[in-house]
This record gives C-alpha cells, structure tokens and sequence, in this order.
C-alpha cells in the first residue's frame, strides 16, 4: 500500500504541474489571438517556441488557451455524464423490472445511433454555440457510463453483503448511496480518463464541421485542422497542438490508473 | 419463535414461462426460543434459498412466516424494516459478507445508524461499537482495518457482533464455518453457543455437515431437492433414521467414525444431478428400495412423538439389524 | 508402512519465500517428506501455513516472485534443476495436480468431453477415433454411470462431486505416478467426501500411483492417508504413519487441532496463525501453544525422533 501510495502522489504531482499553465493560460498565456502578419509561418525558435502559425500567432500560447477550453468543456461534459449515468444505471440496475426494461430500450436507441451523426442532428436542431455543443454531447455519451453501472450494480445487488443491509433494515435508498455506488467507482475512473481524450476529439470534429467551437477561439482540434493544409510548409502548426494534446492524455490516463489502483482496496494476495 | 408454514418457491423459465423448477416446496417447521434446529442437505436442495426466503430477501409463492407471534408474510415497506430486526442471518462466505470498503468500525455502526439505536458518530455510538467487539472476541485494534484484512473467522464474529447488536429474536446461520479451518470453526461455534445461552434467540443452523449439526443442534430437519424428508430431534436422526436418503447421508457419516455401527449404510444407485422433479418421492429416482408407490406424493407421516418422515418404504425406527425393510402402515 | 524400494516423491530441505511489497514472506521452510510407492501423505494444515505453496512447488507452478532452495526429488530426479521444457514433460504426464475449487476448474463455456478429450491428446499420442473411446474408458473407471451424458454435457450440469471426477479424469490421462491433489474437499459438501474418496482410491488403483493430499480436514485424511505431515506457519511439525501421529500426537499443535474437532469436544485453539514475515526466531507456536514453557521462547526447534518413523519439531520432546 505504502508504494502504491507513492506512486500515487508522485503521479498526481506531476499531473497538477501539467495543469497549472492550462488552468492558468489566461493569465500566463494571454496573446493567443494576437495577429502578427509579419512573423507568418515561423519554425520554432526562442520567441515562439512551437512556432507561428498562418496569421502569425503564437502556437504555444494557443495551444494552452486551446488545451483549456477543450478540456474544460470535456471535463464538465464527462461530470454531467457520469452524474447522469450513475443515476440512471443504478435505479435500473437496482430496481430492475418496468423501469430496467424502458431503461435499456433507450440505451438501445440512443447507442444505435453513430454519435457524431447524433450529436449533429442535435445541433443543428438547436443552433450552434458552447451549450448545445455540450448538451449534444452529453445525449450521446451518458449511456455509457449508465450502462457500465447498471451492469456493476446488478451483480452486487446479489452479493451477501448487501443482502446483509437488506436484512438489517436499510433502505433501499441507503444501500445505493453507501454501499453500492461507492463499490462502483472502481471501473469507472479509468473510461472517464478514456473518454475525456475522445470527447475532445469529438469536439475538434465538431468544430471542424462548423457545428462546434467557433473561430477565432482557439481550440486544438480546429487548430490542427487548420495546420493540415500547411503540413508540408509548417509542420509544427500540426504537430505541437498534438503533442500537448497527446502528453495530456497519456498523463490524464495514468492518473487514472493510479486513482483506480488507490480506490481498489485490495491487495494482491499471495496465494498459501 | 419462528413458525413456517407451506413455504413454496419456483422459479420459471422458458419462452411462455412453462418450464419450471420448484426449489422449495411445501416446508413447515417450528423453532422455541433457546432451541437449535439444523437443517441438513446437500447443496441445491434449497436449504439457503429457504433461509432468503424466511427473511423476505426473496419473494416466496405461497406460504406463511410467524416471529415471535407476528405474521410477517404479507409485510412491505416500512412495516417490513421495522420487523426486520427481530430475525437476522449469517452467511457462508466471510469473504463477501461485509463491505470491502467500509472499516469494521463503520460495519458495525451501519447497522446501529439504520435501526437509530444510537445518534451518529455519538459517544454512545463508539460505546455500544466496542461493547459489541468484546463480546464476541474482537480486539480494539481489529475494529480500524477493513473487512479483507481480517481472517475467515474475525470476519464471522464481526458479522455476529453486527447481527447480536439488534438483539434478533432468531438467527438463521448459513453453513458459517464451511469455508474456515477446523480450529476456527471451533472458535466461532463457541461463540454462537455463548451468544444463544446469553441471548436467547432461537438458532436455524443450516449445514451440510453432520459433525458439527450432531454437537449443535437440539432437533434436525434433513432436505432432499426442496423438500423435507425427515424431521426429528437430534437423538431421532442419528440413531434411529428412516428415511432412506438419511440413512445414505448417515452411512458416509459414520464411515468415518471407527467403532461405531455401520449397520445404517445405504448405498444409493446413483449421483443426484439435475434430476428432473415430478410428482412423486424426489429420491425415488436415486432411492434402491424404490416402490410403485413412490411416484406418488409423500407426505410427512408421523412414525413416533415428534419424529416424521416423508417415505411410503419408511424403514422402523430400529438401527437395521433386521433383514429387510418392515411394512410401515 | 512398507516403503518402495525408491521414494516416488522426496523433499529434502525445502525452502520457498516470496518477495513481496511487505517484506519477504517465508512460505516453507526446511521441509523434509517423503512419500513411498502406492502411498499417500497427507499435509494437513491452517489456512496461510504454506502447505499450497508446498504443493505448487513440486511442479514449480509457483509466481515468477517465489525463491526456492533445496531438492525435489521425484523418482531420483531434482526437478528444481531441470529446464522448463523438461518440467512442462512431467506436469499432467508424471505429476497429475488436482487444485482447489473444481467449479472453477473446468472451463465453463466448453463441454466436459472436449476439454478430457484435449488433455487425452496432449498426454497420450493415440489417433482422434481412439482418443474417445481412451475418455469413455476413463469415465468409467471412475464410475461415472453415463459417461456419454457426461462428455456431451457443459461442467454447469454437473454437480460439484462429478466435476471433481471429470478434474480426476483430466488428470489421469497421462498415467501419472503420482497426484497432487490441494484441498479436494473444499467447497464440497460433507456428504460429497465420500464420493472424493472413492474417486481418489479408484484414481491411484487404476494408475498405481502415490498421492499428496493437502487438506484441513481431518475426518478426511483419517480415510484416505497413510502417513501424515502437520504444517505450521511454514514448518513440518509433525510427521509419521498416520495411526501413530493421530493415535498418539505428540505436538501440541496437533493435539489442539484433534481436540477442536466437534466430536472431540470443541475445544478452542485461542489466537490464529502467525504472520509468514515476521517470524519470530523462537518456536513459532510458542503464544498460542497450551504447553509452553519459558524454555519455549529461547530456541528454535529442531526436529527430533520419537520413534522409528514419528518425528516432531517440540523442545519439550527433546
């Protein structure tokens, strides 16, 4: 437990290190948009450090001010899910009967569906901005979780311990809350780190269609997008956005594995 | 204390919900305050599908459950949880049977909070905590670790604990010991036997080891498929066993015994798999004295006070010197 | 006991430690057994005293993390200097290993024929038409009354006495000389022994093979064993011909675990078993021993003879 433990802070330290500029990328990174059509298309070099790109801004800083907005939105979309998610897959999951079956009907529908089509469909039904944008991604992804949860907490609900509360007298309500979502988390941290990574992604291809992010607003995903067309001249207008974005997923990940590790209380045994 | 009647359970299957399979059926019996009943059998007899069933964990088809007076078949809800305190169970298994991410501490106060014996995190809360750990053996310094880091038999006496703290009027015991070591199961049946002297609750031990049932139990009810086959007091079931199932089980048992009378040795024809129950004598498909007779319905019959069996070819209750079986009319 | 002319099975000094995030863990340590032709030892022991890992370390079945010293004789041969390939030659072939939960033994999604059937083909080179009738053949010698129900049918079907069985079928495939089998009974009803009993008996009648068994359970090794071996916190405490050892226990761990039994009383044994790392350098039993003395606490014990073939690890003895 003790190295476990070590591991787990040594890994969270260097994760909220990594944070601090995109967090902070407001304030430390503030000329993201700034125009300077006489330094277009520079390579990397001491004042730009990831280079320039077609209307001369700075890559660097806007690949923080793009990292934060990304996963910022990413962030709250996967909150809003799980919260969702947990409700509903543990309700069904518990309850079972009318309300398991009606529940796992809309499963079906909503993962029928491809989710980018989904979530454009939701778009353009509701117009383009940073709260449809969410809330299309959230329709799509919740399910997701729901069902990861739903399963979990029909295989505990068999479990001596919880017929144990059953038979102390705890409410049905009580056993969900205390004893059976708590023993949920576990598999659900590591696809939450999972899908904060592929939920930007569908952001950026969001906004690559117009139906997302906006520009000017800088954002990874509409920045390495634009770069493509300047692969040859300038690569680092592709490959710095994806580099930040890739070392903030592998650390986000790992994060995630370690925080599951912490939240599993077992320990491997050694078989006697 | 504890009275059921007709306690059935059958669970269907198949497309138009035609195929089924009756797990228990038809099972009644009584337990006094102070006293033990084991209940015997094989596992998928349904011995701890009744136990689920007697505490409303499962829902059963017919049939009636009476604690200390009140029936409690038809109760939901509230009134349910109220009177859930007055029967409680220990199960097999100690490695599931707490909550692996709560201390044993919290374990414990779970079960207090629920019933509002005492306020939250109260020090009145901490003192019954500890009352309860020394009772039942525990050390002040188990009471922090979770449940995982404890041995088989700590696990079961904190369960114990947790289930004397609602001081239950009956306690059904789910083969408690078949997963511990032979020096722990002494250690946690001394405990029970303790705990009922002091307690006075009437004690279900459900097992499916006759040692241990032998030395426990002040009568016994053995089951075979769902069904009780025999039912006597202790003394009943080890000397003077009639049912043929019985006296198959008891022929294992007291192979092991050296000194005593294998007379009681009945062979059967063969291994009880899923065997298909239809109308008559479950056994009769594995039985070797089987008769026309046994594809009928056997009904418990009364052979002497307080000793019944469930068999048309009832052997009498004398220990089998005697050649054959003798007509029980 | 008549002893074959060479031990199938000899240990001699034994020691196995795991490293582990805790500390070193020390499993075994100087085991010393034995086990003749057409014989059968019992290792008896708590849950953690190492008798599993005893018994995974003959066919070295252990995690890449465990440490083994001493010798392995099987048949003359040390099997903890062969290579890997040559170990992989004896397991299912030599040493047939019968493990703990037969429910979770058998894969659950293919039927019981296929899977006999494939440890026939790896252990026995016989053409495909052969190979059924070579699995028909073992079933009954097991005294499966319908063994083409049971080829046919998914471990699901089958009742946990049967699915031993087919494990045993499993197992004797290769004609192996001699059988682990590690806690048979667990997890199995009190009325099921009799019927791993007799599945063990038909087992070494039909391959004339030796057998350690590991187990807990006394009343079972009271039916099947020849000689008996006590473990305690990783130690052989006691050893001998099994009517001698149980007639007459001469350590107090064994005295205390005859006396617990129901039938014997119910006598309570206080505290468990000690923890595998911290060992302390005196006799391991000595908090929870009836019978200590202050000399107890001073040395390690040794093993001594109590008569011919009884040893005991007790200072008081010596």
């Amino acid at each position: 437990m003790r190295t476990n433990r070590n591991r787990l802070i040594a890994v969270s330290v260097v994760f909220l290190a990594l944070l601090v500029p995109v967090v902070f990328s407001s304030c430390i990174f503030p000329h993201g948009n700034d125009l300077d059509m006489n330094d277009v298309l520079r390579a990397p070099s001491s004042r730009h450090w990831f280079g320039t790109d077609n209307l001369g801004r700075d890559l660097l800083e806007r690949s923080f001010n793009g990292l934060r907005l990304s996963l910022g939105l990413a962030l709250s979309i996967q909150v809003i899910c799980i919260c969702l998610g947990a409700v509903v897959g543990s309700v069904a999951g518990y309850y079972g009967g009318v309300v398991d079956r009606v529940y796992v009907l809309v499963q079906n529908v909503v993962m029928s569906f491809p989710s980018l089509i989904a979530s454009l469909c939701l778009i353009a039904m509701l117009g383009t901005g940073i709260r449809t944008l969410v809330l299309a991604l959230v329709v799509v992804e919740w399910v997701t979780y729901a069902r990861l949860i739903r399963s979990e907490v029909i295989t505990l609900k068999e479990s001596d311990y919880i017929q144990g509360c059953r038979a102390i007298g705890a409410s049905n309500a009580r056993i969900l809350s205390r004893h059976i979502l708590p023993n949920v988390v576990g598999p659900v941290i590591p696809i939450f780190t999972l899908m904060i990574g592929h939920t930007v992604l569908a952001i950026s291809g969001l906004g690559f269609l117009g139906f997302g992010v906006q520009p000017p607003t800088a954002e990874i995903g509409l920045m390495i997008n634009d770069g493509v067309t300047y692969l040859t001249r300038a690569f680092w207008m592709v490959f710095c956005p994806a580099a930040v974005l890739v070392l903030y997923a592998v650390v986000m990940n790992v994060f995630g594995d370690e925080l599951r590790e912490w939240f599993n209380p077992q320990r491997e045994n050694v078989v006697l | 204390m504890l009275e059921v009647t007709n306690l059935t359970k059958t669970y269907r299957a198949g497309l138009a919900r035609r195929k089924y399979r009756t797990v228990v059926r038809d099972v009644s019996f009584a337990v006094m305050a102070r006293e033990t009943l084991g209940i015997v059998g094989e596992s998928g007899c349904g011995k701890t599908t009744l136990a689920k069933m007697i505490l409303k964990l499962l829902k059963s088809d017919s049939g009636r459950i009476i604690v200390d007076g009140q029936d409690i078949t038809g109760l939901r809800g509230v009134e349910l949880q109220r009177c859930r305190k007055n029967i409680q169970i220990m199960f097999q298994n100690p490695e599931s049977s707490l909550n692996p991410r709560m201390k044993i501490h919290d374990c414990i106060a779970e079960v207090l909070r629920v019933n509002h014996i005492a306020s939250p995190r109260s020090v009145e809360e901490r003192r019954l905590i500890s009352g309860l750990a020394d009772m039942v053996g525990l050390q002040p310094e188990h009471l922090n670790r979770y449940s995982w880091e404890l041995s088989g038999g700590q696990v079961q006496r904190v369960v114990l604990a947790r289930v004397l703290a609602l001081r239950p009027k009956v306690l059904i015991v789910d083969e408690p010991t078949s997963m511990l070591d032979v020096s722990v199961q002494a250690q946690v049946l001394t405990i029970i036997r303790q705990m009922q002297q002091e307690f006075n609750f009437a004690l279900v031990y459900i097992a499916h080891d006759l040692d241990v049932i032998r030395l426990m139990c002040d009568r016994v009810m053995i089951m075979y498929q769902g069904t009780i086959v025999e039912r006597g007091t202790r003394e009943d079931i080890f000397e003077r066993a009639s049912h043929p199932y019985t006296r198959s089980l008891l022929g294992e048992f007291y192979l092991f015994d050296p000194g005593t009378s294998t007379g009681c040795c009945e062979e059967r024809r063969s291994e009880p798999g899923d065997w298909p129950s239809y109308g008559g004598c479950p056994y009769s498909a594995a039985c070797r004295k089987v008769l026309g007779r046994c594809s009928e319905k056997q009904e418990l019959r009364q052979i002497s006070p307080g000793h019944h069996v469930a068999c048309c070819n009832a052997e009498s209750p004398f220990p089998s010197s005697v050649a054959g079986p003798l007509p029980v009319g | 006991m008549a002893r074959g002319v060479e031990p199938v099975l000899d240990l001699v000094d034994l020691n196995v430690h795991f490293e582990s995030r805790d500390g070193k863990v020390n499993a075994v340590c100087h085991a010393n057994l034995t086990i003749g032709k057409g014989q059968v030892l019992g290792l008896i022991g708590e849950t953690g005293c190492g008798k599993s890992v005893l018994g995974q370390s003959v066919l070295r079945l252990l995690p890449a993390s465990a440490r083994m010293s001493g010798r392995i004789l099987f048949q003359g041969t040390d099997i903890l200097a062969l290579p890997q390939s040559e170990v992989r030659k004896i397991r299912g072939q030599l040493i047939a290993f019968i493990c703990q939960n037969p429910a979770e033994a058998l894969n659950p999604v293919l039927r019981n024929g296929t899977q006999i059937m494939e440890s026939v083909k790896i252990n026995r080179k016989l053409p495909r038409r052969e190979r059924r009738d070579a699995c028909l053949d073992l079933l009954r010698s097991l005294r499966f009354t319908d063994p083409e129900f049971c080829m046919r049918s998914y471990p699901l079907q089958l009742s946990g006495g049967m699915k031993q069985r087919v494990l045993a079928a499993m197992g004797m495939s290769g004609r192996p000389s001699l059988l682990i089998a590690d806690e048979p009974t667990k997890g199995l009803d009190a009325l099921v022994r009799g019927h791993v009993i007799a599945t063990l008996e038909r087992f070494m009648e039909a391959t004339s093979s030796s057998a350690l068994v590991i187990t807990h359970d006394l009343r079972f090794a009271s039916r099947i064993c020849d000689s008996i071996a006590v473990m305690y916190a990783g130690e052989i405490v006691e050893r001998g011909p099994f009517d001698e050892v149980f007639g007459h226990p001469r350590h107090p761990y064994l005295q205390a675990l005859i006396d617990s039994q129901p039938d014997r009383g119910l006598h309570v044994l206080k505290g468990s078993t000690c923890s595998l790392i911290d060992l302390p350098p005196h006799c391991r039993f000595y908090d929870r021993c009836p019978k200590a003395v202050q000399g107890c606490r001073e040395a390690h014990p040794e093993t001594v003879f109590v008569n011919s073939d009884h040893e005991v690890r007790c200072l008081r003895i010596a």
